[in-house]
């Protein structure tokens, strides 16, 4: 009888042994690393959004407080890719090249052709002639005629003189349709 | 003997080098994304050197529609004389609507600007005797912005010319106007501007006003 308890509280003590490492192996098998592909599906599908949106405009125009602020306006018409010449609050450029610069919405006299209430903005128009010399011969090359469009995108401040003076330089180098850049207020 | 079987240990991938260019490309994508739509709204200018006896000609007929924009407010005029709503001749000044506060165009006085181009546009000049080419020259207008108007207002002055108005009572506004508005886009084909874009609808009888408008350069 002593015998038959002495066995039974062996096997009860191995069964108990048995059932910890079990449990032990159990919780070091819980102990999974961290899975980062749910968190890399995240980071690329935003990465694709922002390059959409990086290449969908033709034209990048970034605004910039106190120097570029577009207009709102109603239109719904969308860019195209054309010559593109920024009226900031401080300077003109055109694709990006500063050209000259802007003191109180106006343009300094000793860049004007012709003086103080000329229009003609001199190295604008060197510029735009030159970009209208280029896109004349690549209209060619492709069998398209050259439309003279331009991009205007303007400080929402600036007077309409100064607009009046890029336009009318602008025009004497071939360019006769333009766009004015705008934010949208509807799709 | 057992043989020894080539066993080649594929180790698990690692995700940090590409974790780092998209951390990395993330922020600069983000600080160069706009969120905010452009568009543009198109213009054109005055042919500077007209001299053609055909263009004198044309002169002679157009209807020559002009909105005069001062910081007192807007002048409307055409071959015929003053086109200020009945009542509102226009005077000393030239005025048909005046800003309350010089310099500022508020959103009443846009609109009755839109109210009166709408009835000149759909009821007194509505008929094609007036026009040589009615297609275009129906929706042609001159702004002459004076030269301290800002551009800001230039650009509201132009919406109001451009898209049909909603409300109007004299004569009544179409129920069926596309909510896009007067909708013009770029044909990379033929490289030309085309209203109401492609597979778009007509939206140029149905929401389109004066979309055409010639800009004066160096007036007043």
């Amino acid at each position: 009888m002593a015998n038959s308890n002495a066995a039974y509280d062996f096997w009860l003590k191995k069964k108990k042994e048995k059932k910890k490492a079990k449990i032990a192996e159990r919780r070091k098998g819980n102990d999974m690393p961290l899975t980062i592909t749910s968190l890399l599906d995240a980071l690329t599908i935003i990465l694709l959004f922002l390059l959409k949106s990086y290449g969908s405009n033709p034209v990048n125009i970034s605004q910039r407080r106190g120097e570029l602020m577009l207009p709102k306006s109603s239109s719904t018409a969308n860019m195209a890719d054309m010559v593109d010449i920024h009226v900031g609050a401080t300077s003109i450029l055109v694709h990006g090249k500063p050209i000259c610069n802007v003191k109180n919405g106006k343009v300094d006299e000793s860049v004007k052709r012709d003086g103080a209430d000329g229009f003609f903005i001199t190295p604008l128009y060197k510029e735009l002639k030159a970009k209208a010399k280029e896109l004349k011969t690549k209209a060619k090359a492709v069998g398209f005629k050259f439309e003279g469009n331009a991009l205007i995108a303007a400080h929402k401040a600036v007077p309409y003189r100064l607009l009046s003076e890029v336009l009318y330089t602008a025009n004497q180098a071939e360019f006769k349709l333009y766009s004015f850049a705008i934010v949208k207020t509807r799709d | 003997m057992r043989k020894k079987r080539d066993t080649i240990e594929v180790g698990d991938l690692n995700l940090i080098p590409i974790m780092n260019l998209v951390s990395l490309l993330i922020p600069f994508l983000l600080l160069s994304a706009q969120f905010i739509q452009i568009g543009i709204i198109l213009i054109q200018t005055p042919r500077l050197k007209s001299n053609s006896s055909a263009d004198k000609k044309q002169k002679k007929q157009a209807l020559n529609l002009t909105v005069v924009m001062t910081g007192k407010g807007y002048y409307i005029k055409s071959r015929f004389g003053s086109e200020c709503p009945p009542g509102k001749t226009g005077g000393d000044e030239k005025l048909c609507f005046r800003n309350k506060v010089k310099g500022k165009f508020s959103a009443a006085t846009i609109k009755a600007l839109q109210n009166h181009l709408w009835y000149l546009y759909a009821k007194k000049y509505r008929s094609p005797q007036y026009y040589e080419d009615e297609k275009t020259d129906r929706h042609t207008i001159t702004l002459v912005p004076q030269h301290d108007i800002k551009y800001e207002d230039v650009v509201k002055t132009l919406d109001a010319m451009r898209e049909i108005p909603k409300g109007a009572k004299d004569p009544p506004s179409p129920k069926d106007i596309p909510p896009g508005g007067c909708q013009m886009a770029f044909d990379a084909r033929t490289h030309r501007w085309l209203v109401g874009g492609k597979g778009k609808g007509d939206t140029l009888e149905k929401a389109c006003m004066y979309h055409m408008v010639t800009l004066a350069i160096g007036a007043t």
